[in-house]
């Protein structure tokens, strides 16, 4: 592992000289051993020939012998890292054969025992590592040298600190050394000159043969001094976790992370860099989602007490169902601020980026991810949710299709109705891989388009979106229904038998068209569709856009959604009161209560809402009340905050409950950023054009807007887009002369980065593919900014 | 939200005017910085010695005075170390000067001290990298030592030295290999590239031979927008790759100018090995090295009932011309008298080429034919390129809810079933058991298909 330290080393350097103060791991190789290894490979029989310079083998290559440092002296050390003034306060960096070692010399101002006049003394603390770790691993080992530095330097002032411990230290080396001639003095006077050498570091009672010795004088040194134990943490720390806490002198905390280990906690292999990290913060996009890799409970109790209160109150706040937008609106956090702290929270291993959990998420098997049948992910999958086994749940996502659909499969039953929980698990360890759908506008610079192929392939690849999702909503609406919503009778079925697809059976995106309903309809008992629909509600709570139902573009939508919800709920808590299964699950604490009332509350809204129409705000409003709470309700469940029942964040929670509406009204208009925009200014494309499509095309119609919009296609593409049935409607050309123009469909934008920017609902997006699929194309493809903190080969 | 775009908009745009003006003041040399992973070239060569009387000092370097009096005494101690420390490779990096060095030390009663330290060493910027020319400075110290010990050559300060150091920087810079003549001792040096290890080979990669896709090259960013004026550089450039080819017939050694004809893109390493009639482990050494000069690239075996899945990189086709122009040319290759294929048609096959559907059902569905271009062709022009992804398929064994599978009972029980079960593990996807066990595809799928207790991921 190129990432650990290969060993640390405090080197002072003053009037006095310079000494190896204190290194660990200290126990380097045994005399003889490396006397054999020198010699031992050479043939005993050869005639040793002098001149033969270049096949001299003495070179020595390498200095690292079983991951432990070696050839090198504690003196000969010392020299390198006694380093010249001129080279003070500033990064060391030396490579000797396969061993880089990096420092941060530092030139603090110390005060001899005798007069108090300060005299400056050097100490360096050095890593070695091998030549082979990256760049960025050199300069966190530097970082973390400077800020032992500092804090040496700081308590030097504070309280002479540095001065105690050295003291110690250099007691510690003299008795040893003395012990040490003494033992020497009756022999060989010769091997006088390189015991200094090797003394300190060297277990020599074997080769004397005398147990009275002490080991070494490194050995005494950690038992007496705080210092060396201080370093030896450091050094342990980074070797197991890359997180290092340590307070020196009890009293400057030192918390540092190497990111590069850090992830390794939880997943084995995983190496990401610092630069990753930078990069993933700029292409965050206000959508995105943070899922923490540690529970927040433990996560808040591990923070230091002068911790930021931002980043506490969003780890209060956090739930994998929020986007950062809502998070930063919560926890009122400017968006910036929530960027900031979601890399920090990923640099330090504490979080994942991820798409917000929804229903109608895509996800697939990670490329990386490991499917060993014995690696130890399976029976941690078998503890945490019993009954199911990892391999096979992986093979269910092995066909992207949205998660409402895979969970309906015989996993849905089985993992308690909480498919947000399996799938932040996998997620979690990297396993799953969201897919998004990009756009591309592909003009067809071809006149003579092979229509027919092209139209059944085309319409293959849309329906099948419009399926998902209307289905997706028509199941939602229609809930007294147990069954499955067919969707309306696929034209391409008749096609069948022209594409025998070999994996038919599969439901993928592609063929679920021609895949006959019927074969994933029974499996659906009422419990589970509760189940299913509460999951889906808590989404919806949090993506409007995702059911593509409550983005508002009209008053009536809303409403209709409204009763939805709350025949909704209703239902659902009937469900809760039925199958006793789920309220187990959720963990008691009342949370019943708390829906029951809320429902209650909601009555009269309900009310309202019925008596006056007018108010797509107020039914807003409403909406979101609804969806506070559930979003509540599963977070809790999600992340077992309901566990420990007085929390601050479940306390948080129920308290902003109680408080009452008015400040749930800041938050929900604040929330609901997208359909106020809405009701801001009528969008462009819903202005009216009045004049035929075609015409639109090649005549330039009134407002400039439309003409300046159009102008974005070329002249070919204008007439394929004049000959398409669905230029006719001006507003769906005008949506898609829009969106063209800014740069939408250049395959670089997913579906849902569009929904959120242009402020559009997924159904108008759906829609709109479908009408002009000759000319959009659609694959599907990670987000970057997702995929990068993934390990790829 | 717009805000957010907004302020991302004007960061942006800050951040491109901040780096144009940067651009423009200190040309190109903002854009290096440490840990940028390039090579820089030599900037100085200077042999440090050790004086009887003065101790470190610089004997002779070129060009003059590049290494300052002030910086030499700062890092003398790596370049003239402690007599213990010698024969290794030390690179020192500081004050924005990247040094590499071999120190040496000679013990003969001739001289003053009745040694002689001395250390020829390369000066870098601090950004470079300079693993690669560690190999050189060695063999350049053990030369000079011999040279030395002969005819003290170093220690008497030759007037040689300075050309010869001259000689070395230029050579070095501009070719990469330099050859010294000096007495009797003839030097040859030359820089070589250090890449990363090469991953390893296994029986069922298909190697593809990079000089045939043409233009771009993959792993190369698309060029800057305004690429007009330089369309005849441009055309240089394929000039100059182009005899990548010609070599590969004449300078390569006996087994890969064995297995060159076999490399086409679809045969795997198996395959290459019998028809070729070679060891299996010499063409997976021979392919491996090939990898490691970037010569071929490894994919994997195409089959009509694979499945890809498009990557981000894919919208680099729709934006990139020079990308079109080579796609539309390499799957045209073998049919160039028909119609020709239109880009639109081409992307629309590579993006109907998703997750869930095979390569076979998008070609029925597209009915791609051999009329208008070889899909196949494509498959591998997008895989070499990275806009598609091929994904592979694992069946895993398990034993969780163990189920009869009624193979004991049964007649017709495949005989090779049992053995290729014990491959169900997971590490290990179909291609691989397929060559591993020596089964077809047919027979495995069946295998597959008849057991419960196997899932099959894909990823």
């Amino acid at each position: 592992m190129e990432v650990n330290p290969l060993n640390i080393f405090f080197v002072k350097s003053d009037s006095k000289g310079d000494r190896l103060l204190f290194r660990y791991p200290y126990t380097s190789e045994n005399k003889d051993e490396s006397k054999q290894k020198k010699f031992g490979q050479h043939n005993p029989y050869a005639i040793s020939s002098t001149e033969d310079l270049l096949q001299n083998s003495q070179t020595q290559t390498s200095n690292i012998c079983k991951g432990q440092l070696s050839g090198f002296t504690d003196e000969m050390l010392s020299t390198l890292f006694a380093v010249k003034a001129e080279l003070c306060n500033r990064k060391f960096e030396l490579k000797v054969n396969d061993v880089r070692f990096v420092g941060h010399p530092t030139l603090l101002p110390y005060r001899t025992n005798k007069d108090d006049t300060a005299a400056m003394i050097l100490i360096n603390i050095v890593f070695a590592l091998q030549a082979s770790a990256s760049h960025s691993i050199v300069k966190c080992y530097y970082d973390l040298s400077k800020r032992l530095g500092k804090a040496l330097r700081h308590e030097e002032k504070r309280c002479s600190y540095l001065t105690e411990e050295m003291k110690i230290m250099l007691a510690a080396h003299d008795e040893v050394s003395a012990l040490d001639s003494e033992v020497n003095s009756g022999e060989n006077d010769d091997e006088e000159e390189n015991s200094r050498h090797s003394v300190s570091s060297t277990t020599f009672s074997l080769d004397n043969g005398m147990c009275a010795v002490p080991k070494s004088a490194f050995h005494l040194i950690l038992q007496r001094s705080s210092l060396a134990r201080s370093m030896k943490s450091v050094f342990e720390e980074l070797s197991s976790t890359g997180i290092v806490q340590v307070r020196i002198n009890k009293w400057v905390l030192l918390s540092f992370c190497l990111p590069h280990k850090a992830h390794q906690i939880h997943n084995r292999g995983l190496i990401i860099e610092p630069e990753t990290i930078d990069k993933c913060v700029q292409r965050l996009r206000p959508y995105h989602g943070i899922l923490l890799m540690v529970n927040p409970n433990d996560l808040l109790a591990s923070i230091p007490l002068d911790g930021s209160p931002a980043l506490l109150r969003l780890i209060k706040l956090y739930s994998p169902l929020k986007s950062l937008q809502t998070l930063a609106i919560d926890a009122g956090l400017t968006l910036t601020q929530a960027f900031q702290l979601t890399g920090h929270l990923v640099y330090w291993a504490k979080a994942t980026v991820i798409y917000p959990l929804c229903e109608g998420n895509v996800y697939v098997v990670a490329p990386g991810a490991n499917v060993h049948i014995d690696s130890p992910l399976v029976d941690e999958f078998a503890k945490e949710f019993p009954g199911l086994c990892l391999l096979q749940m992986l093979s269910e996502f092995s066909l992207p299709a949205p998660l409402w659909y895979v969970s309906r499969g015989a996993w849905g039953a089985r993992c308690g109705g909480r498919p947000a929980r399996l799938v932040a698990w996998l997620l979690r360890r990297r396993l799953l891989l969201q897919l998004h759908t990009y756009v591309q506008f592909n003009s067809p610079h071809w006149p003579h388009w092979p229509r027919n192929n092209i139209h059944d392939g085309k319409e293959y690849i849309c329906e099948k979106h419009d399926l998902y999702y209307q289905s997706t909503s028509v199941s939602y609406s229609s809930l007294n229904q147990v069954q499955l919503n067919v969707p309306e009778p696929v034209e391409t079925r008749e096609s069948i038998n022209t594409f025998p697809d070999s994996d038919e059976d599969y439901p993928t995106q592609n063929n679920l068209n021609q895949t006959d309903f019927s074969h994933t309809q029974p499996i659906v008992i009422e419990s589970e569709n509760t189940k299913y629909e509460k999951f889906h509600e808590i989404d919806s709570a949090n993506h409007s856009f995702d059911d593509g139902i409550d983005v508002v573009d009209g008053v009536k939508p809303i409403n209709g959604c409204n009763i939805d919800k709350m025949q909704k709920i209703q239902k659902k808590v009937q469900g809760n009161s039925v199958d006793s299964g789920i309220s187990n699950n959720i963990n008691g604490n009342g949370i019943n209560g708390l829906e029951n009332n809320h429902v209650n509350g909601h009555g009269e809204k309900e009310n309202g809402d019925v008596k006056k129409t007018l108010p797509s705000r107020l039914s807003d409003l409403s909406l979101k009340d609804n969806d506070g709470v559930l979003m509540r309700d599963t977070s809790s469940d999600e992340d077992r905050f309901g566990s420990e029942p007085d929390v601050s964040p479940r306390l948080k929670n129920g308290h902003g409950f109680m408080n009452g509406l008015d400040k749930k009204n800041g938050v929900s208009l604040n929330l609901k950023l997208q359909s106020e925009m809405s009701f801001q200014s009528p969008t462009v494309w819903s202005a009216p054009m009045g004049c035929d499509a075609t015409d639109a095309c090649r005549v330039p119609s009134d407002p400039p807007t439309t003409e300046s919009l159009l102008d974005t296609f070329s002249a070919e593409e204008r007439v394929v887009l004049s000959t398409m049935p669905a230029s006719e409607n001006p507003d769906d050309l005008l949506l898609l002369a829009q969106l063209h123009k800014k740069g939408y469909f250049r395959g670089e934008q997913h579906l849902e980065e569009i929904m959120f920017m242009e402020n559009v609902s997924r159904s108008q997006l759906m829609q709109l593919l479908d009408k002009f699929k000759d000319v959009l194309i659609t694959f599907e493809t990670e987000d970057p900014a997702v995929a990068m903190l993934y390990p790829y080969q | 939200m717009t805000t957010r775009a907004e302020t991302q908009r004007e960061h942006d745009h800050g951040v491109h005017t901040k780096y144009t003006t940067l651009m423009s003041s200190k040309i190109m040399e903002t854009r290096y910085y440490e840990g940028c992973d390039r090579e820089g070239p030599i900037r100085c060569i200077f042999l440090g010695e050790f004086h009887p009387v003065a101790g470190p000092k610089i004997s002779c370097q070129f060009p003059e005075d590049y290494v300052s009096k002030e910086l030499f005494d700062a890092i003398s101690a790596y370049i003239i170390p402690k007599p213990q420390m010698q024969k290794c490779t030390m690179t020192i990096n500081a004050l924005g000067h990247k040094i590499v060095g071999y120190p040496i030390r000679i013990d003969n009663s001739r001289y003053e001290r009745n040694m002689y330290l001395f250390n020829l060493c390369f000066v870098c910027d601090s950004w470079s990298k300079t693993v690669q020319y560690e190999p050189v400075v060695k063999k350049l110290g053990e030369h000079l030592t011999i040279m030395e010990e002969e005819t003290g050559f170093v220690s008497s300060c030759s007037t040689k030295l300075p050309t010869l150091l001259a000689h070395l920087l230029h050579d070095l810079n501009t070719f990469r290999k330099a050859t010294l003549v000096e007495g009797e001792t003839v030097m040859h040096l030359k820089v070589l590239e250090v890449r990363k290890d090469p991953v390893a080979v296994h029986d069922h990669d298909v190697p593809v031979l990079v000089a045939s896709v043409g233009l771009p090259r993959p792993g190369r960013p698309p060029p800057p927008p305004a690429r007009a004026p330089e369309q005849s550089q441009e055309h240089l450039d394929v000039d100059d790759d182009e005899p990548v080819e010609v070599d590969m017939d004449a300078d390569w050694d006996l087994t890969t100018r064995q297995l060159l004809p076999y490399i086409n893109g679809y045969n795997h390493i198996s395959k290459i090995a019998s028809d070729a009639n070679v060891e299996k482990t010499l063409v997976k050494s021979c392919i491996q090295n090939l990898v490691y000069y970037n010569v071929v690239m490894l994919i994997p075996v195409l089959m009509f009932n694979n499945m890809y899945r498009a990557t981000p990189k894919l919208s680099r086709l729709f934006s990139d011309l020079e990308m079109q122009k080579s796609c539309l040319s390499f799957i045209t290759n073998d049919c160039d008298t028909k119609e020709k294929p239109n880009i639109a048609r081409v992307a629309g096959v590579l993006c109907a080429l998703q997750q869930g559907s095979t390569l076979r059902a998008v070609c029925e569905r597209h009915a791609v034919s051999a009329a208008q271009f070889d899909v196949r062709r494509l498959v591998v022009f997008a895989l070499i390129h990275g806009l598609v992804k091929c994904l592979r398929r694992f069946p895993v064994y398990v034993r969780n809810p163990s189920r009869p599978n009624g193979f004991s009972a049964r007649a017709d029980a495949l005989p090779a079933a049992g053995g290729v079960r014990r491959l169900f593990t997971g590490l290990h996807s179909v291609d691989e058991i397929c060559c591993l066990a020596r089964v077809d595809m047919v027979t495995l799928d069946r295998i597959i298909d008849e057991d419960p207790n196997v899932a099959v991921i894909w990823r």
